[in-house]
């Protein structure tokens, strides 16, 4: 039976890249993960990017990049989720493997979000919600996630202080980490005092604008060589139940996560309790710590219990984001879950800085805006 | 903002009409084509104009469109009939704003195409104007 | 004119801010010297004639009752359209569920633009044209910065809804009498966003020869006095002229009171006599008979003169009064007015 390993990645540093275009940071990502898979030619190229529609004013990007990089010819496509758009470029390069046509799947994910002014960049990624309806209205992302972020603070009686920690802890397993935009630590204080951008969302509880590009590729397991085998042991996605966030009944969880990580834990045919180290989607602090919780690492309403636990970090319970996450490592949008895989093949093969002892499972969690897609990967050391 | 895509959606925007789903009563604001029950049987609804704020965040890093107003809130209004709703919210001082104040619907300026192009409006809310009564 | 027409619903809007004289004088380095002692109503950001034309008529067929369908008519008279071609009156007409029946333009006579709606509306249901019109006076009035004028440029909406006579009716439209005629005192050139003005000239030629005119026309007309009103609403581009009015025509401080709104709201341009009588229905009784004289620069009168019926009663609770908008106020700094209404031009 068919299984999927990732046999190799590719990144660059994430930082505002003013001399490289976004094809460039994307081949040099691509061909990276293609030497470490000591691939010439894939069978297939997804190439995932949020923004490069509006931002780079470019379509038909899988096309211009697999031309780009010498591989002409090639089945190439682009795929666009939001910041989602990574996790569901990995979710099609799996079905592509499983399916039994295509042997070696190059993904790769980039965006560059310094090509436009901030308040453009505000405009666009407001557009992962409904334009019509919900960003007609002025709302941002940052708006919206302040919504859920007051009802969990009055749902769960929780302090602000305690969900800031989370980027805290982000800048911490960021400290000696060579791609990362931020890599230095952060005081809470700091973090708290930090402008408001959406209340009661300060700029530190944020990701930063900034480019970056990373690249895996998937072969079929029967073509593997190599000693380390990381496969994918599942992957699921889903949408949110209800798009519209006014609408929904809680706002504080959310179902695409929700239900994307009870299959493929089940598919998986393991609980969270198993998963040795993982990567959410903390694009801003609440968000990551309703991840914690919706991925069943915690009760709902006790995320920041395992934060303020120290549960978090590579001896804890559960250690997550143990590269930086998406407010340290940063979060270049389409790339920003192909950073998270590398991270945690990184973590699976023993060559972390901020080394889990023995990981075997490890989990990507990628989600786009408020919840509308997320994508959940179980990754696996076979050997 | 295209001209014709303005157009399409005005009457959902300037008299807050929704749908309905026939087969199991939920309504949806904006309509949605069919049901999450999976009924197509959907008709058209009024929604009522006063609601309560049940959340609101105050923005202050506004998209291009919006910049002008920045900082403004934005809010969600559960409307008389339990529908919730997404609005920017107008005329109130920042102090008075607060959860569960009751909120009318206002007919206001959204945005606009800089001096030579359309001016887009829609319904915002603001905090219910208190009417006296004759004796 | 023997029609039988009435108001069968009103309604009014004045935004919410509120800039006193001393503040803008105080800008102008005019601390101390001869500055009004009162306030205007300034419109916010997300505010237009457009939007203050809505309120106003929703508040209309609050009161009304009637199926916003059944309109024949939406007129709207104002000299702030925010755009100078393309109607006020349709989007207005589309955001209270009136299309795609009604007539709708927009008129332009400076402050008198509300009442040739108003008229306008009254031939057609007089007509049998329509079955039910609405008109509208509503301006958010532009200062020159530095200019006198800023003192008093305010903002507001007044809308009514016209039918034949009913049970329903909350007033019945007795009569009018116009006078017009080619006089400049105020202007605003195609092309050119502030408005000009003549000074004094605005007020023996131009004010005053218009308004006493109509009025003393209509009651002639009617064989009426002074003293069978019982309000009496003038336009209002300031405090003095509308007070000097009366005391011409012969009217007391206590019928033209209620219906001054300028200290508090300045001049609300086309939408001033239009929401004085607003504010005179608001407290009158049914058998009250009202007067409405308005002015247009340019330069025109329109007196009507209206007789309250039963219907008052029930409906004037059904919409925000008068007093309601007035009572709601935030005060603003010069800085944020500019803001708000855009002075600052690139």
């Amino acid at each position: 039976m068919n299984q999927v390993a990732i046999t190799g990645v590719g990144y660059v540093p994430i930082s505002e890249h003013w001399s490289k275009s976004l094809r460039m940071l994307m081949a040099e990502a691509g061909f990276l993960a293609l030497d470490e898979a000591e691939i010439d030619k894939p069978d297939l190229i997804i190439v995932s990017s949020a923004f490069a529609s509006r931002l780079q004013e470019q379509y038909q990007l899988g096309a211009l990049i697999a031309n780009y990089m010498g591989l002409g010819g090639v089945p190439a496509m682009s795929v666009e989720a939001g910041d989602a758009s990574g996790g569901v470029a990995i979710h099609l390069g799996y079905t592509a493997i499983l399916s039994g046509i295509y042997k070696n799947v190059l993904i790769i994910g980039g965006d560059k979000l310094s090509d436009e002014l901030p308040a453009r960049v505000e405009s666009v990624m407001a557009s992962m919600e409904d334009r019509e309806y919900i960003t007609y209205h002025g709302a941002t992302y940052a708006g919206l996630a302040a919504l859920v972020y007051k009802e969990y603070l009055t749902k769960y009686g929780v302090k602000n202080d305690d969900i800031a920690l989370l980027a805290v802890h982000d800048h911490s397993m960021a400290v000696g980490i060579a791609h990362a935009q931020y890599p230095f630590p952060i005081k809470l204080d700091k973090v708290l005092s930090s402008p408001i951008i959406a209340d009661p969302i300060r700029l530190f509880e944020s990701f930063g604008f900034g480019d970056g590009a990373a690249a895996i590729v998937l072969s079929a397991l029967e073509d593997i060589k190599s000693d380390t085998i990381i496969t994918i042991e599942s992957s699921v996605m889903a949408t949110a139940e209800q798009f519209n966030i006014a609408q929904r009944d809680n706002i504080v969880s959310f179902s695409s996560t929700n239900k994307a990580a009870k299959q493929a834990y089940a598919k998986a045919k393991i609980t969270p309790n198993e998963i040795n180290v993982a990567e959410i989607h903390d694009s801003y602090t609440i968000l990551g710590i309703i991840a914690l919780e919706d991925l069943g690492f915690a009760k709902y309403g006790e995320g920041t219990k395992l934060l303020k636990e120290g549960q978090l970090t590579p001896g804890g319970k559960i250690p997550v984001n143990t590269f930086g996450g998406l407010k340290a490592r940063g979060h270049p949008f389409g790339a920003t879950a192909l950073y998270q895989t590398m991270e945690i093949v990184k973590q699976l093969r023993g060559e972390a800085p901020h080394q889990v002892p023995k990981a075997e499972y490890g989990l990507v969690h990628s989600m786009a805006g408020i919840g509308g897609t997320a994508v959940v990967n179980i990754l696996r050391r076979m050997k | 903002m295209s001209v014709p895509r303005y157009w399409a959606e005005r009457i959902t925007r300037y008299r807050m009409i929704g749908n309905k789903c026939k087969k199991c009563g939920t309504v949806y604001y904006p309509p949605k084509f069919s049901c999450n029950c999976g009924s197509k049987d959907m008709e058209q609804y009024q929604l009522p104009r006063k609601g309560i704020l049940i959340n609101y965040s105050w923005i202050y890093t506004a998209p291009q469109e919006h910049k002008k107003n920045e900082p403004y809130p934005i809010g969600i209004i559960q409307l008389t009939d339990g529908t919730k709703i997404l609005a920017q919210i107008t005329d109130v001082e920042p102090e008075k704003l607060k959860i569960g104040i009751e909120m009318e619907a206002v007919f206001r300026k959204i945005t606009e195409d800089g001096d030579k192009g359309l001016i887009q409006y829609g319904i915002k809310f603001r905090p219910v104007i208190k009417q006296t009564k004759n004796t | 004119m023997g029609s039988d027409v009435a108001i069968i619903g009103y309604g009014a809007y004045i935004p919410m801010y509120r800039i006193p004289h001393k503040e803008i004088a105080e800008i102008w380095g005019r601390g101390g010297r001869g500055i009004p002692p009162n306030e205007k109503a300034v419109a916010g950001p997300d505010e237009d004639t457009v939007t203050i034309s809505v309120e106003a008529a929703i508040n209309a067929l609050n009161r009304a009752k009637i199926n916003p369908q059944d309109l024949g008519a939406i007129y709207v008279g104002t000299e702030s359209k925010p755009y100078a071609v393309k109607p006020t009156s349709t989007i207005v007409a589309e955001a209270i569920g009136a299309t795609p029946n009604p007539l709708a333009a927009d008129f332009e006579f400076a402050c008198k633009a509300g009442t040739e709606a108003f008229i306008a509306v009254l031939g057609l249901v007089a007509s049998g044209n329509i079955k039910a019109g609405m008109a509208i006076g509503a301006d958010i009035a532009r200062g020159r910065p530095s200019d006198e004028l800023e003192y008093t440029t305010g903002s507001g909406a007044a809308a009514y809804i016209l039918a034949p006579n009913n049970h329903d009716a909350i007033a019945k439209i007795e009569d009018r009498y116009t006078y017009v005629t080619d006089t400049p005192d105020f202007w605003r050139r195609e092309g050119q966003y502030f408005p000009m003005h003549t000074y004094r000239f605005t007020g023996d030629p131009a004010y005053f020869t218009h308004v006493e005119n109509a009025a003393k026309g209509l009651m002639q007309k009617l064989g009426l006095r002074p003293s069978d009103f019982r309000f009496v609403s003038f336009h209002q581009p300031n405090v003095k002229f509308p007070l000097q009015a009366a005391e011409d025509l012969g009217f007391t401080l206590d019928q033209i009171k209620p219906t001054l709104l300028n200290p508090v709201i300045g001049n609300a341009y086309a939408g001033s006599s239009l929401l004085g009588l607003a504010a005179a229905l608001d407290i009158s009784k049914p058998g009250d008979r009202l007067l409405i004289v308005s002015f247009g620069s340019g330069a025109g009168s329109d007196a009507i003169s209206i007789i309250v019926e039963d219907g008052i009663e029930s409906k004037r609770d059904l919409a925000p009064k008068v007093i309601d908008y007035i009572s709601r106020r935030v005060q603003i700094s010069y800085g944020l007015y500019v803001r708000f209404r855009e002075k600052l031009r690139e």
